[in-house]
């Protein structure tokens, strides 16, 4: 088992690596993002549009400011309005794209190969679903390393502390993350959004092994969509959004309750998967 | 190694593509299956590998059904339709890496494959740089490179030069030689004749005939 999972890894990693370099594209468009709501910040807070250095941005305000998502339908505040977070929208579905096909494509390539020297299919397929999971990890790890050298380029702070000045303006809501705990912090900001990846996207490829991959996908992201709109913890999304974590305001989505609810529904998907694959004709 | 075939049928939606074969096999020889294109030669080869379930019958290696988890034989080697590797890594790579899951042979049993099917010169190149006769012979010294009990060759000869056939051929027979027990599917007649010790005909998911070697290295028809 632990050789093929080594394989996969080894190889999975090094077939899709090209993948990766979506993260980097995405972290451009991030951080280009994050500069133009800069202008209108420092334009607010200063009066002159390229004040920068006075809001003293960090790597927090960007994450939280383009990749944390929003308040709902409601908005966060009696003055905001629904936005759809596109960037954190896209930011979860390229993963959950990068790992669509990872156990279908198998299946009609070299996996055949490596089940029968496995002599299991239940081993192949947690052999894919720690692919799968590392491939989101590294994702992630690509996207924000990506964000923290740009951060440090542009003379930015790279603590991932965002700014009460700054989230007050953007989202007008109640903000407690000058009070959090750098781990608590780096939980909401970082860690959150890998376990609901990581937990989507394993669902998405056990759907696959019932459906067309292309079904599975916009399965997950209609699901995904739905939690922009609704405060429900059942919408995993929702525990992937940095601004809606206790962490950060006052809304209590907190890291407890995320990883209980991904870990349960990654089980489930391990288990599915496996029931599943037992049962299929691999033609 | 016996394999025992036990009335199997294998269907799709409402059709039987493999319909109430009944067969037995054993080590040391080379079963042919014969049969047009959609006959049912590959589902039964893929019936017998354990990549597909019987809707009903069994299929029994040395007395223990393929069901569940452990539903493929102990000691197969697989060549079956279109061969598929690591595009980015070297032949070489590609079936190093897959040696190394069960790790029975080490680099020089790799190696040797390479050479048996005539690849070793090409060994190191990407294996998606390969031409179509590359990547079969790939397949071949996939299914041959751990010395396995079982080997399935579905259309081994197929984008395969003059030389390659006759390499290929080779190596069946030695193979059997060795006592491996080899299931052959193959459009050429004389291919088939030339490798195998018994030749099932398959028309429309069923067995049709059965031809066996003799003493005399003709092909007589046999009881099914």
């Amino acid at each position: 088992m632990y050789k093929v999972v080594r394989y996969d890894l080894r190889y999975g990693i090094l077939e899709g690596w090209r993948k990766l370099l979506l993260a980097a594209a995405l972290g451009g468009f991030v951080f280009i993002n994050f500069y133009f709501d800069l202008v209108g910040l420092s334009m607010y807070f200063t009066g002159e549009p390229w004040s920068f250095n006075k809001l003293d941005p960090s790597l927090g305000d960007v994450i939280v400011l383009e990749l944390g998502a929003n308040f709902g339908r409601t908005g966060g505040g009696p003055t905001s309005s629904f936005v759809f977070p596109t960037l954190w929208y896209l930011s979860i579905l390229l993963p959950c794209y990068m790992t669509l096909t990872l156990a279908s494509d198998d299946l009609s390539a070299g996996g055949v190969q490596i089940m029968s020297r496995l002599r299991g299919r239940g081993r192949w397929w947690l052999s894919k679903c720690a692919l799968c999971a590392a491939l989101v990890v590294l994702y992630y790890a690509a996207l924000y390393a990506f964000l923290w050298l740009v951060c440090a380029a542009f003379g930015f702070g790279t603590s991932i502390v965002p700014d009460e000045a700054i989230f007050n303006t953007y989202f007008g809501a109640v903000f407690v993350a000058a009070e959090t705990t750098p781990a608590a912090l780096f939980a909401a900001l970082i860690v959150q959004p890998i376990l609901v990846t990581v937990a989507l996207s394993l669902l998405q490829m056990a759907m696959t092994l019932f459906v067309k991959p292309i079904y599975a996908f916009i399965a997950v992201a209609a699901y995904l969509a739905a939690s922009t709109l609704g405060f429900s913890p059942a919408l995993l999304g929702t525990f992937a959004m940095p601004v809606r974590s206790s962490a950060i305001g006052v809304y209590n989505f907190d890291f407890l309750s995320c990883l209980t609810i991904c870990a349960a529904l990654s089980l489930i998907a391990v288990l599915i998967g496996r029931w599943r694959i037992a049962k299929t004709d691999i033609l | 190694m016996e394999i025992l075939l036990e009335n199997v049928t294998k269907t799709f939606g409402h059709t039987n593509v493999i319909e109430d074969v009944s067969m037995s096999m054993r080590s040391g020889r080379v079963y042919g299956l014969q049969g047009i294109n959609g006959c049912g030669k590959t589902m039964l080869m893929r019936l017998i590998s354990g990549l597909i379930h019987p809707t009903s019958g069994r299929v029994l290696v040395d007395g223990k059904a393929l069901v569940g988890e452990n539903s493929f034989p102990e000691s197969m080697g697989l060549l079956i339709e279109n061969p598929s590797f690591l595009k980015s890594c070297s032949g070489r790579k590609n079936l190093e890496m897959l040696a190394s899951i069960r790790g029975r042979i080490d680099t020089a049993g790799v190696q040797s494959a390479l050479k048996r099917v005539g690849l070793a010169e090409n060994a190191d190149k990407k294996y998606g740089k390969y031409s179509l006769g590359m990547r079969q012979k790939l397949g071949i010294a996939c299914a041959v490179m751990e010395r396995p009990d079982l080997i399935l060759l579905d259309e081994p000869f197929i984008s395969l030069d003059e030389a390659a056939v006759e390499r290929t051929a080779q190596i069946i027979r030695e193979e059997k030689e060795r006592g491996a027990l080899i299931i052959l599917s193959c459009h050429d007649y004389d291919l088939l004749t030339g490798c195998s010790d018994e030749i099932y005909k398959i028309v429309a998911g069923k067995l049709a005939h059965r031809l066996v070697r003799d003493g005399a290295d003709q092909f007589k028809e046999a009881e099914l």
